[in-house]
């Protein structure tokens, strides 16, 4: 039998756990596991959340359901449609100019409304104006009528309705009643409206020719209405009609100009559009002129253009989008193009504009055979002669949807309801209703990522540009100038930090006085304390005035306050060593100290530097308007030539050095050390200025690329605040991480005979490397969803250019911007919220990359 | 040790406040007694004589009876000094009545109608086409918006600029790149509008509002024709930072409502098309029409056609478009309706009817 060890104390442990501690352990595991799975769970969530926001963005199109009902055309099938808002009336324009207007929910027709005046025929129409009333018929004998037409609307009490239509107030008769003028809707909300269509038309006007209107467009213009028209006799010709003054009793007329047609398109005009302060007039086979008519009566030939490039193709149909800046053209091979002026640098041209085919909705099929755009945005309907109507994204070009046919005949015309809720296409014998649902048709996923070819522009580019006044103008949701933002930010900003804080993390780590250190690491903690609205307020409102008035000096600064620094550092070994120990503990104070000195030296020199850098004038300098290329190549390659140069002096002057100076004395070597560094400066002067001239030689130039026009808002600012706002979480964490090597590593080395330096650079610094890094890492994560700084000092301006001297947009400031105020649920509010994903995203992967980094380097310190 | 941090904590704030506040937190300075600003600055200074007159005509309000009861704005935070102007007011007829203002932005206005946790939508722009049909999904008929204060948005410059005035053509020029006004240059130098002198060389430094204000809104649309700013347009987060922002900027121009003018800052003359004369940005050419950046601040209600409104809300529009209520209204900067345009309004709403 083993004798039981009798501990050398005499005195028997308890080896059994007190149950309070278990509870305790317990307890705090308990805890610990429930808050750290419910803080990934809550990550989780977010994550989850702004995914199920975002998503819908990326659902497709969708037809709810397609009713076809026998149409009750009398004169064939319509060649133009409308549908009120409220989806109850519609009107369908016969060939033999009479109106029908017809319900929706049944087809059948309330009311006719004829066109012709006496007997003089109705020949032709304007096209659909969104937005808009205005109304022109053109007649037989060449006089065309103006006024308007529209849905009314009139909202009843019961009583009313009553009188109207007793049958209506009670829920069991049918929500829509036809009367003799319109129809009586009792609505879910029991609200009863009253539907009519109303048609006013003011006297005939004269022309100027006494052949029928054949095409007809109006559009309401400045004070009045501008009417295009197209006789049968050839001759196409553009009116203003100035709108009636109170109590002028004159008789309205038209001030009417012909249009020189010139040879392609006279005697053919089909077609006739007012749109983007010209008119459009072109032949069936695609030949078009155009003329600016921003001068009443005065119309001029801007261009002539083709619009279809195939000679067997026929152009079919020319409507102007919501806005009236865009065309969509249609022809019989099925293709349908989107046309917008652009302004091209250098074209000699009337109005500078020239007319481009700049989207490609449809590349071919049965012949498009109606086209109709929508009230608010910009969805075309493409109806074809198999009887598919198509609708499209003018621009993203994205196909939404396509309504296969009920029949396989023509369709004639096509209607998109105002709210976009509802398609209306007309066959010869029919009408068919589909009840839609677009989703969210302006954000494709190309679309936000890559460039945008948008109405007005030169050519396709990214840009943020989400909302204007009103819901006609094109949103722009380019998503790249937001994210180039946000790593412009995190770039300029670390660019100041990071050195910053490490270099003075190593500094009081490793050679500043425990003492001092004390005092100077609670202070800089001190600065993280700063609410970052206090910062951006400082940055905007006196940091970047400031900059402005002082650009050059600081510019200077950034290369003398090292200078002198070092400077400072050479003179401090001249002193005898005696003096140099006894003083050790004054030494950071005397850094302090060339401070001043530095910042003294750049304002003396500033003046100097800007006239033989920088013509005179920084300012017109960067604008590009004087000086050459070299002096702003001459700042940029500094920091590189000083690199370069240090490392030459390293591996090829230092040894070298040291062989000579053996048997040289204290005082002698620091004299020469400081020789050898007034040599190494002026060397990267040298070799600075001499890589400038290359640059320029070459024809490079800095500005546009890194540098350009100064604005106050700008990157420098913003990366310095930022900077500032980083660097004491990186000053903290790697000071920690430096001051944790173990001492006995540092004393193994000095006891090896390595100088502080070598021991900090070659012993200390790998082994802190994974804390160094992390430190770094958390830096970036703070600059990345920095958001108060950004928004108040950065200008929230989205350009693209790494333009140290121009602001940008991040994501967070933009979310922090818009996120507000848009509409729930709109395309803007869920593109919003995907940008918050991106940023999401982007911190992941940032995050994710630093902690794979983080663990290599502390497999390799693990070693050690 | 723990102590020694304490002061040092101490110190550190104490210093950071004094540079803070040091650092251009300086209070509007009243310009000419004439003009509008300065009649904001005063009255916000706690002075008296408002400079823009109030229409004799507009009815003084008289509290029939004392009403109990909750109103509840949601909406613009650009109305948000109005609404508490107002609330102040009100208040003061009817000391019972509870008054919760949430000044989210224009845009929150719409959704809390329709969800019912609002009386009224304080809005500075006008609605948008969805924000009717999701109003109209609700109930059937359209949301009503009553104006209830003018506000005029005018064109900064330094006060150092010797820039006078602008046709819209020129400032579409300079803060779009679209150009839909039809000017055949981009300006972007300051050489193109003022002729010669230390200002020739310069670029213009471009200030404006975020998208989602109303400001920006109205800017793009009455001088940008439809058209995009800019890209190098910096978008300050409020209307006052405008301001601030032209006013430590030699080179700049922005657009801001005209109650946020301090001394640093000069308005431009503005004319509709060029050659014509320019309008200074003063209250008698935004009553006159002739100023062409005016703009009506709104109140949007649930009033189902033909119907009342019901009491409370009722009585606080009759308040506002009272002499009282409009007296704030040039309290907080903005200009007053006159007696028909509120009358109009009130007839909007049936409050005439009885």
């Amino acid at each position: 039998m083993p004798l039981k060890p009798t501990p050398p104390t005499g005195q028997t442990r308890a080896r059994n756990t007190r149950p309070c501690v278990k509870l305790a352990d317990s307890l705090a595991r308990s805890i610990i596991t429930v808050g750290g799975i419910s803080t990934i769970a809550a990550v989780l969530g977010v994550c989850v959340y702004l995914v199920w926001v975002a998503a819908p963005l990326v659902r497709s199109a969708r037809i709810d359901n397609t009713q076809s009902a026998q149409a009750t055309w009398q004169t064939g099938a319509p060649q133009r449609l409308d549908v009120d808002e409220h989806r109850v009336l519609g009107i369908a324009f016969g060939a033999l100019g009479e109106l029908g207007v017809f319900r929706l929910d049944d087809g059948h027709l309330v009311q006719q409304i004829s066109l012709a005046l006496d007997d003089v025929a109705a020949t032709a129409w304007s096209l659909k104006t969104p937005g808009s009333d205005a109304f022109a018929v053109g007649y037989v004998n060449g006089t065309v009528r103006v006024g308007t037409l529209a849905f009314e609307t009139t909202t009843l009490s019961q009583n009313e309705a009553a009188k109207l239509e007793p049958a209506v107030v009670s829920d069991e008769s049918p929500a829509r009643v036809s009367l003799p003028d319109g129809v009586l809707v009792r609505s879910p909300q029991r609200i009863f409206r009253r539907h009519r269509v109303r048609l006013e038309l003011g006297s005939p006007l004269a022309t100027g020719t006494t052949s029928a209107i054949r095409r007809l467009d109006c559009y309401p213009a400045q004070g009045g209405i501008t009417l295009a028209t197209v006789a049968d006799d050839g001759r196409a010709g553009v009116h203003w009609l100035k709108s009636a003054t109170p109590g002028g009793d004159a008789k309205p007329e038209l001030l009417t100009a012909d249009l020189p047609l010139g040879t392609d398109v006279a005697g053919r005009p089909e077609h006739i559009v007012l749109f983007a302060s010209s008119v459009l007039v072109a032949s069936s086979d695609g030949q078009a002129v155009r003329f600016d008519i921003r001068r009443a009566g005065r119309p001029k030939l801007a261009e002539q253009v083709r619009l279809i490039d195939d000679p067997a193709a026929r152009l079919t149909q020319v409507i102007p989008l919501a806005g009236r800046g865009t065309l969509v053209v249609g022809d019989s091979l099925g293709r349908a193009r989107g046309w917008f002026l652009v302004r091209p640098d250098g074209l000699d041209n009337v109005d500078q504009f020239a007319l481009r085919a700049t989207h490609e909705l449809s590349h071919g099929g049965a012949a498009v055979t109606a086209l109709a755009a929508s009230d608010r945005t910009r969805i075309v309907a493409v109806g074809r002669a198999d009887g598919y109507v198509e609708l499209y994204h003018a621009t993203t070009d994205k196909l939404l949807v396509t309504i296969p046919p009920g029949e396989a005949a023509a369709v004639r015309a096509v209607a998109i309801a105002p709210k976009e809720d509802a398609l209306l296409a007309a066959t010869d014998g029919s009408l068919a209703t589909s009840t839609l649902d677009l989703g969210y048709p302006e954000a494709t996923l190309a679309s936000l990522f890559f460039p945008v070819w948008y109405q007005d522009y030169n050519g396709p580019e990214h840009v943020w540009q989400s909302s204007g006044g009103s819901e006609a103008n094109e949103p722009k949701l380019g998503l790249m100038p937001l994210v180039f933002g946000t790593l412009k930010a995190t770039f300029y900003s670390l660019l100041f930090g990071v050195p910053v804080a490490l270099l003075a993390a190593v500094y009081s780590s490793e050679f500043l006085s425990r003492q001092t250190r004390n005092r100077i690491k609670p202070t800089i903690e001190l600065m993280a304390s700063l609410p970052s609205v206090v910062l951006g307020y400082l940055a905007a409102f006196v940091l970047a005035p400031v900059a402005a008035r002082w650009l050059p000096e600081i510019l200077t600064s950034f290369f003398a306050l090292p200078f002198t620094c070092l400077l400072g550092a050479y003179f401090w070994q001249l002193l005898p060593q005696r003096v140099s120990v006894r003083w050790q503990h004054l030494r950071f104070w005397l850094v302090v100290a060339t401070l001043p000195l530095g910042l003294g030296l750049a304002w003396a020199a500033a003046p100097a530097l800007e006239r033989w850098l920088f013509a005179g004038d920084l300012m017109r300098w960067l604008d590009g308007g004087t000086g050459g290329a070299a002096g702003g190549w001459m700042l940029l390659t500094i920091p590189l030539a000083a690199l370069a140069v240090a490392l030459v002096m390293r591996r090829n002057v230092r040894p070298w050095l040291r062989r000579l100076t053996a048997d040289w004395d204290y005082s002698a070597c620091a004299m020469l050390e400081l020789v050898r560094f007034l040599l190494g400066a002026a060397a990267v002067v040298t070799l600075a200025w001499l890589a400038a001239g290359a640059l320029e030689m070459a024809g490079l130039d800095a500005r546009g690329l890194y540098v350009g026009s100064f604005v106050q808002r700008n990157a420098m600012v913003v990366g310095f605040v930022m900077g500032f706002a980083i660097v004491p979480l990186i000053y903290t964490l790697a000071e920690d991480a430096l001051s944790s090597v173990p001492d006995h590593l540092r004393s193994a080395s000095l006891g090896a005979g390595a100088t502080p330096w070598q021991t900090t650079t070659r012993i200390v610094i790998p082994s802190a490397m994974s804390g160094l890094f992390s430190a770094v890492m958390v830096g970036l994560g703070r600059a990345v969803g920095e958001t108060m700084i950004v928004l108040m000092a950065a200008g929230n301006t989205p350009l693209m250019s790494w333009n140290a001297f121009e602001g940008f947009r991040t994501l967070s400031a933009n979310l922090a911007e818009e996120l507000p105020e848009a509409h729930q649920g709109s395309t803007h509010f869920r593109v919003l919220f995907l940008t918050a994903l991106v940023l999401f995203a982007l911190t992941f992967l940032i995050n994710t990359l630093a902690e794979a980094v983080r663990q290599r380097f502390r497999r390799r310190t693990l070693q050690l | 040790m723990a102590v020694d941090t304490r002061v040092r904590l101490l110190l550190g704030s104490l210093l950071l406040l004094v540079s803070t506040a040091s650092c251009g937190v300086s209070p509007p300075i009243p310009l000419a007694a004439t003009d509008l600003g300065a009649s904001a600055a005063e009255s916000r200074a706690g002075q008296s004589a408002p400079a823009v007159q109030i229409d004799a005509a507009l009815p003084t309000y008289q509290a029939t009876t004392e009403l109990t009861g909750r109103l509840t704005f949601v909406g613009s935070d650009s109305m948000n000094n109005l609404l508490a102007l107002w609330a102040e007011g009100f208040k003061r007829f009817h000391p019972r009545v509870e008054i919760e203002v949430e000044a989210k932005g224009s845009s929150t206005a719409i959704p809390a109608l329709v969800a019912g946790a609002a009386t009224f939508g304080p809005m500075s722009r006008d609605l948008k086409p969805k924000e009717i049909d999701e109003f109209e999904a609700r109930f059937g008929y359209k949301p009503m918006q009553l104006a209830t204060a003018i506000d005029m948005v005018a064109v900064y410059v330094h006060r150092d600029n010797p820039l006078r005035e602008l046709s819209l053509g020129e400032l579409d020029a300079m803060f779009s790149k679209t150009r839909k006004l039809g000017e055949p240059q981009d300006i972007s130098q300051w050489g193109q509008v003022i002729g010669g002198g230390p200002w020739r060389a310069r670029s213009i430094s471009l200030y404006g509002r975020n998208a989602s204000s109303g400001t920006y809104g109205f800017f793009k649309d009455k001088v940008l024709g439809g058209g995009d700013f800019k890209d190098s347009v910096k978008a300050q987060p409020g209307s006052s930072s405008v301001v601030q922002g032209v006013g430590s900027d030699p080179t700049a121009i922005g657009y801001s409502g005209i109650g946020y003018r301090t001394a640093d800052v000069r308005t431009v003359a503005l004319s509709a098309n060029a050659g014509d004369p320019a309008i200074p940005a003063e209250p008698k050419f935004a009553y006159s029409g002739e100023y062409p950046l005016w703009r009506y601040l709104w109140l949007t209600v649930n009033h189902a056609p033909g119907s009342q409104l019901p009491p409370l809300s009722a009585e606080f529009v009759r308040y506002v478009l009272s002499r009282e209520g409009q007296a704030e209204v040039v309290r907080d900067g903005y200009l007053p309706l006159g007696a028909q345009a509120a009358a109009q309004v009130q007839s909007l709403v049936r409050l005439d009817a009885n």
